[in-house]
C-alpha cells in the first residue's frame, strides 16, 4: 500500500474510491460514453460496443502483461515487433500443420523466448530496460523486413478462429482478453511473486533490504509479456488474415498508452490490474467515435498524445498532494 | 585537387568491387570477360517510397531487368516504412555514393524537393515515378497512369458493381498527403459528378497503410451506416482491409469493394467476389520504364518535342506534357485474369 492508499483508507468510503488509480480513467470513459450516446446514435448499439472491445483485444491482452513490467518499475517497448514476429511464427506453423492450437503454442513459445531474453538483458545484463527492449524491437523488425517483405503471408481460414470465431455469442478475442484479465488478477492477488511486483516497483531499495527476489520477479514479468504477444498474435493475425512486414508498427506505444491511460503510474509501484483494459477501451472508443462521425483519423495522434499528457500530469499532481498530506 | 584524389580512389575501389562481383558472376556463368574491363558503367540510384511491400519488389524486378539491358548498375534503397526524413537521408547518401541518375518515388512532394535539388546541382539526373515531387526538384515525372483515366475506371467499376452507382459510398485511402492518391480522389469525384450524379461519396477515411486500421475503420463505418452501397479503395492495403471488413460483417455480395488493388494481396478477395474488380498498372513495367527515362537523360536524348521516350520492350512512352511521361493504359484485374499477374 502506498501512502496515498493509507491516507484514503482513513477517510470515508467515497474518498477511498476516488483515490483508486483507475477512478479517473473510468469516470472519463463513462462521461465520454454518455456524450457519445447522445451525439452519435450508432455508438450505443450492442454490436458496436462488442466490436470496440474485439478491436482493442490485441492491445489489451499485451497491455495486461506489460502492465506488470511497468508496475515493477521497468518498461518493455519491444511488443510491436514481437507481436509481428510471433504472428510470423503463428503463420508458418499454421501453413504447414494447420489448426489453431499448435500455431498458438509455437507463437507463445517464441514470445516466451524473446521475453525471457529481454528479462535476462535487464536483470543479469543490467541494461536499462528501455534500451534492452528497444534493441529487441529493432532487431525483430529487421527480421520481419527480411522475412516478410517479399511476399504476402496469409492464414488458412481454419487457423483464423482466434480472431474471427464466436463462443456463446461472444467474439473469441473478447473472451481471450477477459481470460487474460482474470489470470492477471489471480497472479497479482494470490501469488507471492505477483504481490512482490508492486513492492519492487514502489521502492526497489526497500525490496532489496527485505530480500525480495527482484531479479526473478522482473524476469517473470518480461517473460509473461513475451508470452502475451504470442497469444495475441493468433488473435491479431486471425483478425486481419494477411501479414505485412510493417504490421503492428507503433503497437508498443499503443500498449504503453493503454497502461498509462488506465491509471498505472509510468514510474512503477502504483496502479491496478484492470488499468490496461480500461485504457485500451478508452482509446478504442475515441477511434470508434471518430470513424462513426466520418472524421478522418488525422486527429487521432494529437488526441492520444493530449490524453497521455493529461493522464501523466494528473498522476504527478496526485503524487504531490499525497506527499504533502503524509 | 584533394577532392579529385578522393574521387579517383573511390571510383577505382568501386571498379574493383564491381570487377570482383562481375568476375564471380562470369566465372559461374562461364562467359567471356567483357564486363571486367568496363569501368564506366553508369550507376542508377532508385528510391521507392518504402521497401516493405511486394509492389516495390515488383518495381525493383522491372528496374533490374532494364538495367541489365542498358548495361547499368542499380542501387535500390528506401526506408522500410513510409518515412520522409529517412528518404531524404537516402537521397543524400546516394549523392555521396556518386550515382549518375536518381529515380525517386516520393513520400511527400515538398519535403523531398530540397534533397533532389542538391542532387541536380551535383550533375545527377533526377526523375520521379509513381509519386511526384515539386517540379522544381526533377526534370521529368513518369506517371504510371493518367490520373483521369484511373479515376474514370474506378468510378465505372463501382457503378458496374452497384447497378449504376446510385446511393452513398465510402472511400478509403492511405493518407491525405500522398500526391497520387489525392489526384485519384479528385478524378473519381469530378468524373462521378458528371457521369453518375447519384453517386455520393459520403465519407473519406484514412487507413495509414495499416491493414488492421483500414479494416477497423471500414468495419465501424459500415456497421454505423448500413445504407452504404459500396466501398471505393484507392490504396493497396486499404483494399485488403476493406474487403476483410466486408467479409467479417457478412456483406459479401451486398457491399462491393472496388478500386486500386495489388494482385498478390487481393487475389483471394477477387476470387471470392468481395472485391468485384481492381485496377492498377503493372509495377514491373513501371520500374522498367523509369530506368529507360534515366537512360534517355544520361544520353541527352530526353526531349519533350520528340513526343516520346524509347523504352525497350514497352516501345514508346508518350509525353503528356513537357515534363510528364505516361506509362500506358491501366490494367484491370478480374476473377478471370487475376491469376496471370504475379506481383
Amino acid at each position: 500500500m502506498t501512502a496515498l492508499d493509507v491516507a484514503a483508507a482513513r477517510s470515508g468510503r467515497r474518498r477511498q474510491w476516488a483515490a483508486r488509480p483507475e477512478f479517473a480513467p473510468l469516470a472519463f470513459l463513462i462521461l465520454l460514453a454518455a456524450v457519445l450516446a447522445v451525439t452519435t446514435p450508432a455508438f450505443l448499439a450492442v454490436d458496436n460496443l462488442v466490436s470496440i472491445v474485439a478491436q482493442v483485444a490485441v492491445v489489451g491482452t499485451v497491455a495486461l502483461a506489460c502492465n506488470t513490467v511497468i508496475l515493477a518499475g521497468e518498461i518493455d517497448v519491444s511488443t510491436g515487433s514481437l507481436l509481428a514476429a510471433c504472428s510470423l511464427v503463428f503463420g508458418a506453423v499454421a501453413n504447414s500443420v494447420g489448426g489453431v492450437m499448435l500455431p498458438a503454442l509455437a507463437a507463445i513459445a517464441a514470445g516466451a523466448v524473446v521475453g525471457c531474453a529481454n528479462g535476462l538483458l535487464v536483470t543479469v545484463g543490467r541494461i536499462p530496460s528501455i534500451i534492452a527492449t528497444l534493441g529487441t524491437l529493432l532487431m525483430l523488425r529487421g527480421i520481419m523486413l527480411v522475412k516478410a517483405a517479399v511476399g504476402v503471408i496469409s492464414l488458412p481460414d481454419a487457423s483464423r478462429a482466434l480472431g474471427l470465431d464466436f463462443q456463446l455469442g461472444v467474439p473469441v478475442p473478447v473472451l481471450i482478453l477477459f481470460g487474460v484479465y482474470l489470470a492477471a488478477e489471480l497472479f497479482m492477488r494470490n501469488t507471492t511473486l505477483g504481490r512482490d511486483v508492486m513492492a519492487i516497483g514502489s521502492n526497489g531499495r526497500a525490496a532489496r533490504f527485505i530480500g525480495l527476489p527482484i531479479g526473478r520477479v522482473k524476469l517473470l514479468c518480461f517473460t509473461l509479456t513475451g508470452m502475451s504477444c504470442g497469444l495475441a498474435a493468433g488473435v491479431f493475425f486471425g483478425q486481419i488474415g494477411q501479414l505485412q512486414a510493417t504490421a503492428a508498427t507503433g503497437f508498443e506505444l499503443r500498449v504503453i498508452a493503454a497502461v498509462v491511460l488506465g491509471g498505472t503510474s509510468i514510474t512503477g509501484g502504483r496502479g491496478s490490474v484492470v488499468a490496461p483494459v480500461l485504457g485500451a477501451i478508452l482509446v478504442g472508443v475515441i477511434l470508434n467515435a471518430l470513424t462513426l462521425n466520418a472524421v478522418p483519423e488525422t486527429f487521432e495522434q494529437f488526441i492520444l498524445g493530449l490524453l497521455i499528457l493529461v493522464a501523466i500530469s494528473l498522476d504527478a499532481i496526485r503524487h504531490r498532494v499525497a506527499a504533502r498530506r503524509a | 585537387m584533394k577532392d579529385q584524389t578522393v574521387t579517383d580512389r573511390s571510383a577505382s575501389r568501386r571498379t574493383i568491387i564491381r570487377g570482383l562481383a562481375g568476375g564471380t558472376a562470369l566465372a559461374l556463368a562461364g562467359m567471356p570477360g567483357r564486363v571486367l574491363a568496363d569501368a564506366k558503367r553508369p550507376l542508377i540510384g532508385m528510391i521507392p517510397k518504402y521497401t516493405s511491400d511486394p509492389y516495390f519488389t515488383a518495381i525493383r524486378q522491372g528496374a533490374e531487368a532494364a538495367c541489365k539491358e542498358c548495361g547499368f548498375d542499380l542501387v535500390f534503397d528506401g526506408p522500410a516504412n513510409q518515412d520522409v526524413t529517412a528518404q531524404t537521408n537516402i537521397v543524400d547518401r546516394m549523392i555521396r555514393q556518386k550515382v549518375d541518375a536518381l529515380s525517386i518515388c516520393a513520400s511527400d512532394p515538398t519535403a523531398l524537393a530540397p534533397a533532389a535539388k542538391r542532387a541536380a546541382s551535383k550533375g545527377i539526373k533526377v526523375s520521379t515515378w509513381d509519386s511526384d515531387i515539386d517540379a522544381s526538384g526533377r526534370t521529368v515525372f513518369l506517371n504510371q497512369s493518367d490520373f483521369g483515366a484511373m479515376g474514370q475506371t474506378i468510378a465505372d467499376m463501382m457503378a458496374r458493381a452497384t447497378d449504376g452507382g446510385k446511393g452513398d459510398f465510402l472511400l478509403v485511402t492511405n493518407s491525405f498527403t500522398s500526391s497520387n492518391m489525392n489526384a485519384w480522389r479528385t478524378a473519381i469525384k469530378s468524373y462521378a459528378a458528371k457521369k453518375y450524379p447519384d453517386m455520393h461519396i459520403k465519407a473519406e477515411l484514412t487507413g495509414d497503410a495499416d491493414l488492421e486500421k483500414s479494416k477497423n475503420i471500414t468495419l465501424n463505418y459500415l456497421r454505423a451506416n448500413p445504407t452504404t452501397r459500396g466501398v471505393i479503395v484507392i490504396d493497396g492495403i486499404a483494399a485488403v482491409g476493406a474487403a476483410e471488413a466486408v467479409d467479417q460483417l457478412g456483406l459479401r455480395g451486398k457491399v462491393p469493394v472496388a478500386g486500386i488493388g495489388v494482385p498478390s494481396n487481393i487475389r483471394p478477395y477477387v476470387k471470392s467476389g468481395t472485391v468485384t474488380e481492381a485496377v492498377l498498372w503493372n509495377p514491373v513495367d513501371l520500374g522498367y520504364g523509369a530506368i529507360y527515362i534515366s537512360k534517355a537523360q544520361l544520353e541527352g536524348t530526353l526531349d519533350p518535342k520528340k513526343g516520346f521516350v524509347e523504352s525497350g520492350r514497352l516501345g514508346q512512352m508518350k509525353f503528356v506534357s513537357d515534363d510528364v511521361i505516361l506509362l500506358g493504359p491501366p490494367t484491370v484485374f478480374t476473377k478471370e485474369n487475376i491469376d496471370s499477374f504475379n506481383f
